[in-house]
């Protein structure tokens, strides 16, 4: 079987475009070429269907890398909520799950980690060390940490949200440090940037596919 | 802003590499959400660096986790589709409660236009005023303009709010159990009679959150069962034939107060011993009892939600058949064929042509739910329910009226010839084959053990368990495989925690494309 490699840096893209900003920032776009992918040989033995997360596995893993935080409006649940349109079967209707990361997945996906990961990371600006989950290697606090505490925080996150075990000068590690730096905007509090890498952590597919 | 142009995004060599076979994180990753739904934690993640297999003592924990039971339940959401919230005539519509008038402590009444005339001789509710009482105990009423005579109001306990009193029109809110003419107010008879009210803490009269309660609770119910027999570690096959059931506090409510007062769907005869019910007040929808059931119930198969969400015995057989022996009934290739006119007229859906494709084996298949009644889940027990009733074959030929029991249980009507042999006879048995006949005897505990005996049941096990965790159907070329674990669920003592296990272990499952 053949199947094109997967390119990680279009779902960065998406990531940053849709996770930062709280108001509108002008953008001139680019005309921006991706090296074309290279086939992979898969071979022909039998193979699981990686799949997308259905929404009990989202809400248990959201909770689990964020250190117990849900999507949740006013007390309710909005995975719950939007459990039908996510896919999920009612077995009177609809007798199917449905697992499509579907635009409609992925909105609400979307949604969901912009909800905990704003809250996740105000929180953590004042929370002590031990008890924090995704400011573990650096003090959030620090206005410019050190490099090499910026690039062990983000391979301890890789690790955290997408079960990926890097050493911190790795350079798969080098589209992330590139996303934080894109995001730090001049006038945004350093949190804002982290909360995009946050939100691209769950966005990207290594989180919701498995 | 411009967007900044570096090298790091624009070069897939830094993408995570394409695995054919997924390293020791994927993999534990992969097992954690499928066996647990939840992602491993970053100890467990670091537990395994340097390995190149889970862990056994790892992979039994999370086997035997209440998370991996809540997967099992969820995967056999699929196979029961327990969902019977459409159900709506659970109980007597004319016994449907609800308030008027405006504020907090709003009174409550009847909400049926019928009930209401019963008692007022007009389609009003009581007066917002405190009832009084003639010497016999009977509402004093009050003549309105338009005819109708009117009560006042009563404080009542409510069996959905204990410790609580809410405002109940005095008629509605009359608790006797049996009526002056010896009514018997519990059932439906006590529907029409004026006499009758809501019961004891308003216990045969439930508000429309209740039925919700009751519904939600029966989708529940099986649920446990499933994870029960998990956690019990029992067969696979102990799902059809556990004697163990639960209740919650709506569900004790629900058996022992409006099931006398069924509407379109109906428990009755009731198919398990009210009279044993724990104590649980309604108000505990969290608090779940075991109960033991009788032997004549299957499992899950003779379950009220899998009763009620199939409400006729071929639903439930072509739903067993799906689910659990993997063989969907389905037309022909070229569609059902219908040439012989004289032959299409045939009642007898086993040998029509066309149909016979599937009813041939769907008739004798659905004869197993025989005992059980279709639109509810009640059971015809042999002694009070023969196979054949005299009294049923004389009001079919129009010599006396057809009592409910007739009406409801045996055939009572033939519109051809061919269906007059059947008259008096129990409604499962009309154009059943002699040899098929004792499959109504036997109960659906008999398909079970068939399937086991002819291996369809654990192949199919076998195959769904694989279905879900590979997230496709079998392939072609993958059959030694399926019997494989096939195999292993038989050697394993039919425990699908081992068929888990064995599939998550395979090298077809870590091959992730």
């Amino acid at each position: 079987m053949i199947r094109p490699a997967r390119v990680i840096a279009l779902a960065l893209l998406t990531g940053l475009l849709g996770g930062s900003c709280d108001r509108s920032v002008p953008i001139e776009l680019e005309d921006r070429r991706l090296t074309p992918p290279e086939d992979v040989d898969l071979g022909t033995d039998p193979w699981r269907g990686r799949r997308r997360m259905d929404v009990d596995q989202l809400r248990a893993s959201i909770a689990r890398v964020t250190g117990g935080l849900a999507w949740e409006v006013s007390g309710v649940d909005q995975l719950s909520r939007f459990s039908e349109t996510l896919g999920v079967p009612d077995y009177a209707r609809d007798t199917a799950e449905d697992l499509q990361p579907s635009l409609l997945f992925l909105k609400f996906l979307d949604d969901a980690a912009r909800s905990v990961c704003r809250r996740l990371v105000d929180a953590e600006q004042t929370a002590p060390a031990e008890a924090r989950v995704f400011f573990t290697a650096l003090d959030p606090s620090v206005q410019s940490p050190p490099p090499a505490a910026v690039r062990e925080n983000l391979a301890a996150l890789l690790l955290r949200y997408h079960g990926r075990l890097l050493e911190p000068e790795d350079r798969a590690i080098d589209p992330w440090v590139e996303l934080l730096e894109s995001a730090a905007v001049e006038d945004a509090a350093p949190a804002r940037a982290w909360e995009a890498v946050c939100v691209a952590l769950i966005d990207h597919p290594d989180f919701f596919t498995y | 802003m411009t967007w900044p142009r570096a090298a790091a995004s624009d070069d897939p060599r830094l993408c995570r590499p394409q695995q054919t076979r997924l390293d020791i994180h994927g993999y534990v990753r992969a097992v954690s959400l499928d066996v647990r739904g939840v992602v491993p934690t970053v100890e467990e993640h670091r537990a395994v660096d340097g390995l190149d297999d889970l862990p056994d003592a790892m992979l039994d924990e999370w086997l035997r986790s209440q998370e991996f039971r809540e997967r099992v339940v969820r995967r056999h959401r699929d196979l029961l589709w327990p969902n019977i919230e459409a159900v709506d005539q659970i109980f007597h519509f004319r016994r449907s409660f609800g308030q008027f008038g405006t504020g907090e402590d709003r009174i409550w009444a009847l909400t049926n236009q019928q009930s209401r005339a019963l008692f007022r001789g007009g389609n009003v509710t009581c007066r917002d005023e405190p009832a009084t009482f003639d010497a016999e105990g009977r509402p004093i009423t009050v003549e309105e303009a338009d005819g109708s005579r009117r009560e006042g109001w009563v404080r009542v306990t409510p069996f959905w709010a204990p410790g609580t009193s809410v405002r109940v029109c005095a008629f509605d809110a009359q608790a006797a159990r049996l009526s002056p003419s010896g009514i018997d107010c519990a059932t439906r008879a006590g529907i029409n009679d004026a006499a009758c009210g809501c019961g004891p803490g308003l216990a045969w009269c439930p508000p429309a959150a209740a039925r919700t309660q009751i519904l939600r609770s029966f989708n529940r119910e099986v649920e446990r069962r499933v994870a029960a027999h998990l956690e019990a570690d029992e067969p696979y096959t102990a799902l059809f034939t556990s004697p163990r059931a639960y209740v919650n506090g709506p569900l004790v409510h629900y058996w022992r107060h409006l099931t006398g007062i069924f509407s379109g769907v109906s428990m009755q005869p009731l198919a398990i011993d009210v009279e044993r019910l724990p104590d649980v007040p309604f108000d505990q929808a969290d608090r779940w009892e075991e109960i033991r059931l009788p032997d004549t119930h299957a499992g899950v198969l003779t379950s009220p939600v899998f009763l009620l969400r199939f409400q006729t015995n071929r639903a439930r057989a072509a739903r067993f058949h799906e689910a659990f022996l993997c063989e969907p009934f389905q037309p022909p290739p070229g569609g059902i064929p219908h040439e012989d006119e004289v032959a299409a007229l045939n009642p007898d859906v086993q040998q029509r042509p066309g149909c016979n494709y599937c009813h041939a084996i769907l008739e004798p298949t659905a004869a197993h739910w025989g005992r059980w009644t279709q639109q509810g889940a009640g059971f015809l027990e042999p002694t009070r329910f023969p196979t054949y009733r005299d009294e049923c074959r004389e009001c079919a030929l129009g010599t006396t009226a057809c009592s409910d029991l007739c009406r409801f249980n045996y055939v009572t009507r033939a519109i051809s010839p061919e269906e007059e042999p059947f008259l008096g006879m129990l409604s499962s048995l009309q154009f059943l084959r002699r040899e098929h006949q004792e499959n109504v005897t036997a109960g659906p505990r008999q398909l079970v053990t068939r399937g086991i005996a002819d291996g369809r049941l654990t192949a199919c096990t076998a195959r769904n368990a694989a279905r879900w965790l590979l997230g496709r159907d079998p392939r072609e070329g993958e059959e030694a495989w399926q019997a494989e674990l096939t195999d292993t669920l038989i050697d394993s003592g039919l425990r699908y925690r081992e068929l888990v296990r064995a599939i998550v272990r395979s090298e077809t499952y870590r091959r992730a494309l």
